[in-house]
């Protein structure tokens, strides 16, 4: 380190700062930061004033405004202000809901043109995806199907993770149920990596949902799960990304949330569908 | 105190910083009543007061007498520094300083003359070439030569300074004089009659002027005598005639070529000399001329010469001509000394071989090449491949698709695709091979995106698995082969799978990939998409080449894109958006 930058402790995110930054990022990315994010916010950033060398957290602020590189700062910026934690399975009654209630519904509307695509938006490290392929080849219900399962995410460091399909034990909360083993090779170094079969299905792109700057590209889907993403944003860019995901899915088409996520007071636009064990939220069909 | 005085007590200060910006003061003053300080301040012993009186006296008016001073001061004989700052403040009042030159020049002793001569250096108008012409048939010599060296710094009017110039070259006796005329003759880059050239040439002491002076006569004999003044025994005449060389290889015609080379090649010595000059000169354009005319030579030891030179920046070029002039007679010689070569030397001489050989020696060598350590080496050898390659090539080449130097990477890309079109077959077979494998690769994208192309009628890699298999790639984690396989869909038009594939690889994370999907999505008429594109991207280089795109697909497109993002520079708020949109528009306006 230079001799003139300070020891990284000395970096402080000051209150006034703070604002400043929580108001970039909710432009950028729609994040909901409030007061209480002040320290956590110092802690996710320091890094970056260190690799950059700065003194401090209003300099750092000039860069991502004004500087050549502000693009790319910004993605490493945000990709450190988001949470990323995913693992294989997650949220399994609903995983069981779709695969046994959900698909087979879906199965049934696309038998004649045999092709079904699924979208997992803030995907993180790709293991979301990759579950939801592992779960639709497992259904039996579509073999030779033309399959699609698009992950995205606004960070590309997780995008790139999620291509290499190679996963350490945290992406594991359980072991592999039974029924999946098959879909993944383990490794000689003992990280588990996606086996050819599903990882033939997943195409993984960046993608900020808040801006429809690119979402388009996924076509219209028949199901979307956006799971635990929602909970981080603000109301606004909650509504914004509703409406992007009712866009980009076919009516009919369902949307499956996270467990502590609802669409109370975001949008009327889709039907609550219960299942089971689970409720999701379907576009009306014969939408336009 | 008046001015006047104010500035005659400052101007005899002991304190030369003093009496400088006294002289500088005397701009402000009225030049009848400041002349004698003029005079006074352009006879200081410090240069630098009389420097700053030459730059005052421009400024003084009015000027007329500041012509008389100066034109006084030209006769003070006892003053050397004196009349040499008045010549420079008349040079400095330009056409209006000729009357004064001319009337000096027609009363001054000799110095005086010589002085009203270089008063008119640099001098444009008829009337100061008019006192230079007369000045040559001055009685003194050195007043001869001062008029000589003043027409070769004339301005515009160098047809007449030539035509003066030559005449006296050509009826005057005096060697130290001709000399002068030959020196400013090159001055002025004229061009000699050949007939005068040759007799100036004759005379050693003129010889390595009148050298310099060939390089500018189009007759084809000049390169006879440059090659001939190789073998002076006066190395100036030697490195002028390099020099000279030099200059006419670059634009010489075969003929000229064959002179020198039939005029070199038996003399031994001369070729030693050469060598030395080659390798020990500090001019580069001595070097440059030695390492051609060795060229031209064709010693067969001289090959590994040429081959090292290229390693050699200042020379390289001369050095790559050589090798091509070498290489015309003797591919094998040449194809020897790349393998000994250092490494830089090495990667460029390589580069040289499809130029100069095409044979099978020339092939065995770029393989072998391709082993090389050097990644120059192999980058020249796998370009040299893309030319003179075989069918069996494919499978090395491919092996170095997956280098990791990206450099190799991307020419072993190139060259797949370059045999592929060459072996249409061979190259299917190829991919048959990487297909079969279980992982995609960067060779496995090229084959598919281009093997079936030029292979068509042969049916034998079926379109759907083509298509599989770049649909796979574009999931690749390694960004060439996805930036590879998905330039290679767009090759599928009205393919559903490609146009998918294509369609969501604009969200690559990737720029190269994402901007090949661009392309790809152009290449698949999926205009509607290249629309949405254009309408919300927020990366200003997809938005570029999105707007390219359309543009070359139809003039309705390029309206419809024009005609878009006009609108959207109206509504949009970001600054760096603002100024990618208004620089596209700008620059397909200055397209059109
Ligand atoms: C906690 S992870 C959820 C991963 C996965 N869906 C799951 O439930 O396990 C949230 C992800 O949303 C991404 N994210 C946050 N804001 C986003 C935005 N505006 N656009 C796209 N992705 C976003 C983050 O980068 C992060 O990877």
């Amino acid at each position: 380190m230079s001799r003139f930058s300070p020891f990284r402790e000395e970096l402080e995110l000051k209150p006034e700062e703070h604002e400043l930054f929580c108001e970039l990022f909710r432009g950028i990315a729609g994040l909901s930061l409030g007061p209480q994010s002040r320290f956590s916010m110092e802690r996710r950033l320091r890094d970056r004033l260190v690799a950059l060398n700065l003194k401090s957290f209003s300099e750092y602020y000039q860069v991502l405004r004004f500087h050549p590189h502000a693009r790319a700062e910004m993605e490493e910026a945000i990709d450190a202000m988001t949470t990323h934690e995913t693992y294989f399975f997650r949220e399994d009654y609903q995983l069981r809901a779709f695969q046994e209630e959900l698909l087979p519904l879906l199965a049934k509307e696309k038998k004649t043109t045999r092709r079904l695509s699924f979208w997992s938006a803030g995907c993180s490290t790709g293991e979301e995806a990759y579950t939801i392929a592992a779960l639709v080849l497992a259904s039996g219900l579509v073999d030779d199907w033309d399959v699609r399962v698009y992950g995205s995410d606004i960070s590309k460091k997780c995008v790139s993770f999620a291509r290499r399909g190679i996963y350490g034990k945290s992406s594991f909360r359980s072991s592999i149920p039974v029924a999946y083993t098959s879909y993944f090779d383990r490794r000689a170094d003992g990280d588990v990596e996606v086996g050819k079969s599903i990882r033939a299905l997943c195409h993984f792109g960046q993608m900020n949902l808040t801006d429809a700057d690119k979402t388009s590209v996924v076509g219209q889907v028949d199901a979307i799960f956006c799971r635990n993403v929602l909970i981080y944003l603000t109301d606004d860019a909650r509504k914004r990304v509703i409406s992007t995901l009712y866009e980009q899915l076919r009516p009919g088409g369902v949307l499956m949330l996270g467990h502590s996520e609802s669409l109370l007071n975001v949008t009327t636009a889709f039907e609550l569908y219960h299942l089971k064990e689970d409720l999701v939220y379907k576009r009306p069909p014969g939408t336009p | 105190m008046t001015d006047v005085a104010f500035i005659a007590t400052k101007l005899g200060s002991a304190e030369p910083e003093v009496r400088r910006l006294a002289a500088r003061s005397l701009a402000q003053l009225d030049a009848e009543a400041g002349a004698p300080l003029l005079a006074q301040a352009l006879g200081d012993s410090d240069w630098r007061v009389r420097k700053e009186a030459v730059t005052s006296a421009q400024t003084m008016r009015p000027r007329a007498a500041v012509l008389v001073v100066l034109e006084v001061l030209l006769d003070k004989k006892d003053n050397i520094g004196l009349r040499n700052a008045a010549v420079l403040a008349l040079r400095a009042l330009g056409t209006d300083a000729t009357q004064a030159a001319g009337r000096a020049f027609d009363t001054l002793d000799a110095d005086g003359r010589k002085l009203a001569v270089e008063v008119l250096v640099g001098a444009s108008d008829e009337g100061a070439v008019a006192v230079l012409a007369r000045a040559l048939s001055d009685p003194d010599e050195n007043v001869r030569i001062a008029g000589v060296e003043a027409l070769a710094a004339v301005k515009g009017r160098t047809a007449t300074a030539r035509d003066l110039l030559s005449t006296l070259l050509a009826n005057e006796l005096s060697t130290e004089l001709r000399l002068a005329c030959l020196r400013s003759l090159d001055a002025l880059s004229a061009v000699l009659p050949m007939p005068l050239l040759e007799q100036t040439l004759e005379e050693p002491l003129l010889r390595a002027a009148a050298v310099r002076l060939l390089r500018h006569v189009p007759e084809k004999r000049a390169a006879l005598f440059s090659a001939m003044a190789l073998k002076d025994p006066q190395r100036t005449v030697v490195r002028e005639a390099l020099r000279t060389l030099c200059h006419r290889i670059q634009i010489a015609g075969v003929e000229e070529l064959e002179i020198v080379e039939r005029t070199l090649a038996p003399q031994a010595d001369v070729l030693a000399l050469l060598r030395q000059l080659l390798l020990s000169s500090d001019d580069t354009e001595v070097r440059s001329g030695a390492i051609l005319a060795l060229s031209l030579a064709r010693a067969p030891e001289d090959a590994s010469l040429f081959v090292d030179a290229l390693a050699d920046d200042q020379i390289a070029e001369a050095a790559e001509r050589s090798l091509r002039f070498y290489g015309q007679n003797d591919g094998s010689g040449l194809l020897t000394a790349t393998k000994t070569a250092g490494p830089v030397a090495r990667g460029a001489a390589i580069s040289m071989v499809p130029l100069v050989s095409r044979d099978g020696d020339a092939v065995l060598l770029l393989r072998e090449a391709l082993l090389a350590a050097e990644p120059d080496v192999v980058v020249a050898a796998l370009r040299g491949l893309s030319e003179l390659g075989q069918a069996q090539d494919l499978e090395q080449v491919r092996v170095l698709s997956s280098s990791q130097n990206p450099s190799v990477c991307v020419a072993a890309s190139h060259t797949i695709a370059a045999l592929a079109e060459l072996y249409p077959e061979a190259a299917a077979a190829a991919w048959a091979r990487a297909s079969s494998r279980e992982d995609v690769d960067l060779a496995g994208c090229v084959l598919a995106a281009c093997a079936p192309a030029v292979a068509s009628g042969h049916q034998i890699a079926d379109a759907e698995s083509r298509i599989g298999y770049l649909v796979r790639a574009a999931g690749h984690p390694e960004p060439r082969v996805r930036t590879a396989a998905i330039e290679g869909l767009g090759g599928f038009t009205g393919n559903a799978d490609a146009r998918d594939a294509v369609t969501f690889a604009v969200a690559d994370e990737e720029p190269s990939a994402a901007l090949a999907a661009v392309r790809s999505l152009a290449a698949l008429g999926e205009t509607e998409t290249l629309t949405q594109v254009l309408g919300r991207s927020k990366d200003a280089s997809l938005l570029g080449a999105a707007f390219d795109a359309l543009r070359h697909v139809s003039e309705g497109q390029a309206e419809i894109a024009r005609r878009l993002l006009s609108e959207r520079l109206k509504k949009e708020t970001d600054d760096t958006m603002r100024a990618a949109i208004s620089f596209t528009l700008a620059r397909a306006e200055s397209d059109a």
